[in-house]
């Protein structure tokens, strides 16, 4: 827990706390994508009940970030510019006098929430993070990683299913959510920064929900051992709603608000993605004098979403004081995918380091296809059964083969 | 009205699939569905023309034995679709000087101006498959579209002629004589003339609307602009060019895209959780990975060329300000986020999906864009058959079509 805010809250308060509060959490944001997540989870963990930590290669995130607990990364090969997606500078960052270094600023945790953005340089040595977390400290962690927007390329997605296959084999749970989600849910005609601004909060909430789960007192059971069993060494891609209500929310429809509000969470991906999943988690987070009756017709109302659908729901509902008439439902959707890739690891021999490949210069094909043996139709000279994309040179990702 | 209980039969040789319909004309004017078949057309079509007869006569016949167990129907009540991008259309003029002392115009001079339109100025290989009136004009100077009683020394009649090349039309007339059917008697209607009958609301075809049928092979698109039919063309490139691009460009067997299309929703980048389709190579041995945008960008990249084909024709042709209203129909019109393609070529405009309407019985599955020619093709024969009662109490010389033309755009006159 931190100074600040046992200096900020009454002794009342801290009483609670030390009753409830048997967890000291440290959330951790790794690479750009994960101080931006961490630094929105400050920001709206106004109760202050876990600890942050962001780490990164690049000097001017940190400086940027309200986290006041930073741990810069291999600056001495990145000049403190990042790594410019390169996977193996930012294995190389976690190098052996870092680790030691993180295993200081980890040790006084007792369990971790790590947040970051796959298919980034940085994020590349996350599975060492995760090695540090499971075999050295023997702590539970989660880790809560987003996967890249297709518009990246496959290049990127190429990098963050690599590190999401090393995660699996170290880490106990890997939660991991597309980017792409965001576009299904978001209005189209939002900004790009308010919806990038968006994003980073769901996850951030996200990352907050989890922690509840970690920390409070438990009414129905849903604990580190469901995620244990559901993520462990399982390929998932899964998605999180939260849905928020507070003391201004009428209390009569206060019950239906917090499910459409879950229902209409950016990171879901809209509200027909829930029944594509295979394991459904659900947590409700209350204080003490939330009414039995709100809760039963909250998680009823969930479960009748599921009815009759074959999805696994794991539901669990925990007791906070400090939310004072705030209540959160996170409800975490899992698809598991089947077929599990070969536990490749990324880190690259030594020898692979300066060894240059050529690459390969794309053909162009000006094949007709299908409309070979028919008679062209030109427009201007121009057959237009030739691929407007080929006519026109514009480039297409044509995926990882 | 009808006096009795009529069935019409409606059948389309599309590139996707072969479809047939049976109707009630009921004596209310309800058009009464009583069964439809379709079968896929399994090639034997490309960009709408037959490319192999046998196999069209084939999959014609077992659409037509689903069909005929129920009904018999007679030969002239038939109403065949045709389209291909050996289709074009010319605005016809006749003209009449009048003679008579008031100088008042009579039905008689209306006849012969119109008559006179619907001649084709084309070579010997043209044949004309729908001509429809449009307007008339009175000393050059005043448009309307009923003339007669006004005054004028001279008449002109404008007509909107649809024709094609006869041997291609024939090559849809011998699948009809394989099967049995006498193709002189069967009506042949333009497709995207179907279409238009098929989901233009009254107010949309009083108003300037531009219809698109974005169909498998070909993409047909008519504009009506207050004068009546300014424009209707074919381009022969369709979703089968979108389906071809992908397969081309990405290197995947032509039924795995389809597939991805059809199943994963690929085309929807929204859909897709992780924004990646998993291809499996023939072999099954190999998935590949490919980004759900790729597929999106290739597809988009031809839809918009396809639409701007058709906004530079009517720039160049017509010279006219572009309608109010967009309506897109075809199985086309079903790939996702169609309209914001339209939009971004069309800006401005009202944009909808057009689905068949005033189609009453057995229609599940028929109120769809994909139906809208064959649903069209009911609609059409209503009005001609209706029509034909009329030109016959009419000393025979009415274009059955002129008919149409004043049935889509009531009176309004400039």
């Amino acid at each position: 827990m931190s100074k600040n805010w046992k200096k900020n809250t009454g002794c009342n308060r801290v009483l609670i706390m030390e009753n409830i509060v048997k967890e000291k959490i440290l959330l951790i944001g790794v690479g750009g994508a994960g101080v931006k997540f961490a630094s929105y989870a400050k920001k709206l963990d106004s109760r202050n009940v876990i600890d942050y930590l962001i780490i990164d290669t690049d000097r001017q995130s940190l400086e940027d970030s309200c986290i006041d607990n930073k741990l810069p990364l291999g600056f001495d090969n990145t000049e403190g510019y990042g790594c410019g997606g390169d996977s193996r500078k930012g294995i190389n960052a976690f190098g052996y006098m870092v680790r030691k270094k993180i295993i200081e600023n980890l040790k006084d945790s007792t369990s971790f929430i790590v947040v970051g953005g796959l298919g980034g340089g940085t994020t590349a040595g996350l599975s060492i993070l995760a090695g540090i977390i499971k075999n050295k400290l023997k702590r539970p962690g989660i880790f809560l990683c987003t996967t890249p927007f297709s518009f990246e390329g496959a290049v990127a997605d190429k990098n963050a299913t690599k590190v999401a296959n090393d995660l699996q084999a170290s880490a106990d749970v890997l939660i991991t959510i597309s980017n792409n989600l965001m576009s299904a849910s978001i209005p189209p005609e939002t900004g790009n920064l308010e919806s990038f601004e968006k994003v980073n909060i769901e996850i951030a909430r996200a990352a907050l929900g989890l922690s509840e789960i970690l920390r409070c007192e438990k009414l129905i059971t849903n604990n580190f051992a469901h995620f244990k069993r559901v993520f462990n060494k399982k390929k998932n891609d899964s998605a999180i709603a939260i849905g928020h209500i507070n003391k201004s929310d009428n209390k009569e429809t206060r019950a239906n608000s917090i499910i459409d509000k879950m229902l209409d969470s950016p990171l879901l991906g809209g509200r027909k993605q829930i029944f594509n999943a295979d394991i459904i988690l659900i947590s409700l987070t209350a204080d003490k004098n939330f009414p039995i009756s709100e809760m039963k017709f909250i998680l009823d109302s969930v479960s009748e979403l599921f009815k009759g659908k074959n999805i696994e729901l794991i539901v669990g509902v925990n007791n906070d004081d400090l939310y004072d008439d705030e209540v959160q439902l996170t409800v975490i959707t899992t698809r598991l995918v089947k077929d599990q890739v070969k536990q490749n690891s990324t880190i690259l021999p030594r020898y692979a380091k300066n060894k240059a490949k050529q690459p390969e210069l794309p053909l162009v094909s000006i094949s007709r296809g299908k409309f070979t043996k028919t008679e062209p139709f030109t427009v201007d000279g121009v057959d237009m059964d030739i691929p407007t994309v080929v006519r026109k040179h514009i480039i297409v990702d044509k995926g990882e083969r | 009205m009808f006096k009795s209980k009529k069935i019409i039969t409606g059948i389309e040789l599309g590139t996707s699939k072969i479809s047939a319909i049976v109707a009630e004309l009921c004596e209310s004017g309800e058009i009464k569905v009583l069964q439809y078949a379709t079968e896929s057309s399994d090639g034997a079509i490309i960009k709408g023309e037959v490319t192999d007869v046998e196999k069209a006569t084939e999959v014609l016949k077992k659409v037509l034995d689903q069909i005929n167990e129920a009904t018999i129907f007679p030969d002239d009540t038939i109403f065949l679709a045709i389209t291909g991008g050996h289709i074009k259309s010319q605005e016809g003029i006749g003209t009449v000087h009048i003679h008579s002392e008031d100088r008042k115009i009579r039905e008689d001079d209306v006849v012969k101006a119109t008559k006179d339109s619907m001649h084709l100025q084309a070579n010997e290989s043209s044949e004309i498959i729908n001509s429809i009136s449009s307007y008339f004009r009175l000393d050059d100077k005043h448009t309307l579209r009923t003339p007669e009683g006004h005054e004028a020394y001279k008449l002109s009649a404008h007509s909107h002629i649809i024709y094609g090349n006869n041997l291609r039309i024939s090559s849809f007339s011998s699948i009809l004589e394989r099967v049995g059917l006498d193709h002189d008697k069967v009506h042949t209607t333009f497709s995207g003339l179907a279409s238009m009958f098929g989901v233009l609301t009254e107010q949309e075809k009083e108003e300037a609307t531009l219809i698109i049928d974005l169909g498998a092979g070909t993409t047909e698109y008519i504009l009506i602009h207050y004068n009546g039919i300014l424009n209707s063309e074919v381009l022969p490139l369709g979703v089968e060019h979108v389906i071809n691009d992908i397969s081309v460009v990405l290197d995947i067997n032509e039924k795995k895209v389809i597939n991805a299309i059809l199943k994963e929703n690929c085309l929807d980048v929204n859909n897709s959780m992780t924004g990646m389709v998993e291809i499996t190579t023939s072999g099954g041995k190999k998935t590949i990975k490919i980004p759900s945008s790729s597929f999106v960008k290739i597809a988009n990249h031809r839809l918009e060329e396809i639409f701007k084909l058709i906004k530079k024709d009517f720039d160049d042709a017509t010279g006219v300000n572009l309608p109010k209203n967009i309506v897109i129909t075809g199985g086309g019109a079903k790939i996702s986020g169609i309209t914001d393609i339209l939009k971004s070529v069309f800006p401005c405009y009202n944009i909808k999906v057009g689905k068949p309407i005033e189609i009453t019985g057995i229609t599940t599955d028929l109120i769809e864009p994909e139906y809208a020619v064959l649903c069209g093709l009911l609609k059409y024969a209503a009005l001609e058959l209706n029509i034909d009662k009329e030109v016959k109490s009419n000393k025979n010389i009415f274009s059955k079509c002129q008919k149409i033309g004043k049935k889509i755009l009531d009176a309004i006159e400039f």
